[in-house]
């Protein structure tokens, strides 16, 4: 039961929007992943497996995230499940990425010292 | 360093707490993400290791309620997809149609705690033992068993009724918090000398309000893990749909009328034993029951069956017996009369609830139908 919406709405919630944002350059496996998230947030959102795989779960059903063979993996060690973005998943990210950066423009254009009203 | 086994068995533990779809789909992945986590913390220091855990209990139940919620939600929009006859999804006791019976996994859970109530007296023996108690009672370790027993029977009533609210209080949970409740009331009108392991902790006239601490206890933990009123309204509803639910609840009480009827008398532990076994059946009848007059019929049958056996064992017991306490030798037929008169009466409450179910159907049938 997958739908196809493009957009995100209500928009993406933070941790969404950075385990999308992890795969945008290729797929990855759940502990990449959660290791890439850490990253780009600078440390600020570390996520537990069971908030990890609840996202996942509903990346998957929205359609916006595919299953496929992690591309680095070891002979050594057993096969892992890796993630990546799918096309409409990632416009729904880009929409997303537009989004912020329009507020982050709007928050540069508007004086934020003290007394602005 | 790898993970521990111990480690590594806790957190699979913790995955059989999430709805079965999800497990069978994730469980091996969040295992091996989080073995893989906790060996590079663990390599970084304790502190960091610890974090790991710390993070996952305390997402825990967030995700737990989330995961069910959307398991629900998922049955529902399978349900309202499914024109097959018999799938009765996750509603059970909606209506006077036949649903699926519970797992002998669920039904034991509801029958657990008659099944359960005859080993305490060896849980009481044993903690009796360890205490050093020995010889004739009673002695100090006499008292200390009796209160580390109603402790551990407290906690375990107190971990059960978390686990259902937090579950949407299941079929299976009811006699759990029926007994919770009324044990909480008997133990309100209790004059307790408040000893604990032998050191006076305050003269205590009666508990009062104090019996309904663990169950405010229940309510601030569950609302807190869930953040939601949904299992609330998710019990109303199954209560509304299927009135055996409290007879259920009100069947866990059975035990103490029962046994209080051999009290003064020489009835064996075996004897005794036998009567919580006796409901245990009915409860697991119950359970594995489909229909409203079928549950009704087991919760009845699990009484008439037991109170009969205690009649009978009684007046035999008592046949021409005069007792120090007694003015003249009992008098069998009036006591079998009484007992008779007793039992009516606990059937009438146990079956009381039919009441909702009787107003359920008026409701059902003053309402106007709409066309499709």
């Amino acid at each position: 039961m997958r739908s196809s919406g493009l957009r995100p709405d209500p928009p993406l919630s933070e941790a969404t929007f950075y385990i999308m944002l992890s795969m945008s350059p290729g797929p990855k496996h759940g502990y990449a992943i959660l290791k890439e998230v850490r990253l780009l947030s600078d440390g600020r959102l570390v996520l537990s497996t069971g908030t990890l795989y609840g996202a996942i779960k509903r990346l998957l059903e929205q359609g916006w995230i595919d299953r496929t063979e992690d591309p680095r993996r070891d002979h050594t060690v057993r096969r892992r499940q890796a993630y990546a973005l799918t096309h409409s998943g990632r416009r729904v990210l880009d929409a997303e990425t537009r989004r912020l950066q329009t507020m982050v423009r709007a928050a540069g254009l508007q004086p934020l010292g003290e007394g602005s009203m | 360093v790898k993970a521990s086994t111990t480690g590594r068995r806790a957190y699979a533990l913790l995955l059989r707490l999430y709805p079965r779809h999800f497990r069978s789909e994730f469980a091996d992945e969040m295992q091996d993400v989080f073995e893989s986590a906790l060996d590079e913390a663990a390599g970084l220091g304790f502190a960091r290791a610890a974090g790991v855990w710390l993070r996952e209990l305390r997402d825990l139940p967030v995700n737990l309620v989330r995961e069910r919620r959307w398991d629900a939600a998922a049955g529902v929009r399978e349900a309202s997809m499914s024109v097959g006859p018999g799938h009765s999804g996750r509603g059970e006791g909606s209506g006077p149609a036949a649903e699926a019976p519970a797992s002998w996994r669920e039904s034991l859970a509801g029958a657990g705690l008659f099944l359960l109530l005859p080993a305490l007296g060896g849980v009481y023996t044993a903690i009796y033992v360890l205490l050093g108690g020995q010889g004739p009672r009673p002695s100090t370790q006499y008292e200390d068993a009796g209160s580390m027993l109603l402790a551990l029977i407290v906690a375990g009533l107190i971990a059960v009724a978390c686990y259902a609210w937090i579950h949407s209080f299941p079929r299976w949970s009811f006699p759990y918090l029926g007994f919770g409740l009324v044990f909480s009331l008997l133990m309100s009108a209790v004059v307790s000398s408040a000893t604990i392991l032998g050191h006076q902790a305050g003269r205590v006239e009666q508990l009062l309000w104090r019996a309904f601490v663990p169950a405010l206890s229940v309510a601030v933990i569950s609302l807190l893990a869930t953040r939601s009123l949904q299992p609330l309204r998710q019990l109303a509803g199954d209560v509304w749909n299927d009135w055996t639910r409290i007879s259920f609840a009100l069947y866990a009480m059975l035990p103490i009328p029962l046994l209080l009827r051999f009290d003064e008398t020489h009835a064996n532990g075996l004897l005794l034993a036998g009567f919580p076994l006796l409901l245990g059946l009915g409860a697991l009848s119950y359970m594995r029951s489909t229909r409203t007059w079928q549950r009704a019929a087991s919760l009845a049958g699990g009484l008439a069956a037991s109170w009969l056996v205690a009649t009978a064992w009684l007046t035999a017991y008592f046949h021409g017996r005069q007792e120090p306490w007694m003015s003249a030798p009992t008098d069998v037929y009036r006591m079998a009369a009484a007992m008779s008169g007793a039992g009516a009466v606990l059937m009438a409450q146990l079956l009381a609830p039919a009441l909702l179910g009787l107003a359920h159907w008026g409701m059902h049938r003053l309402r106007p139908r709409h066309s499709a």
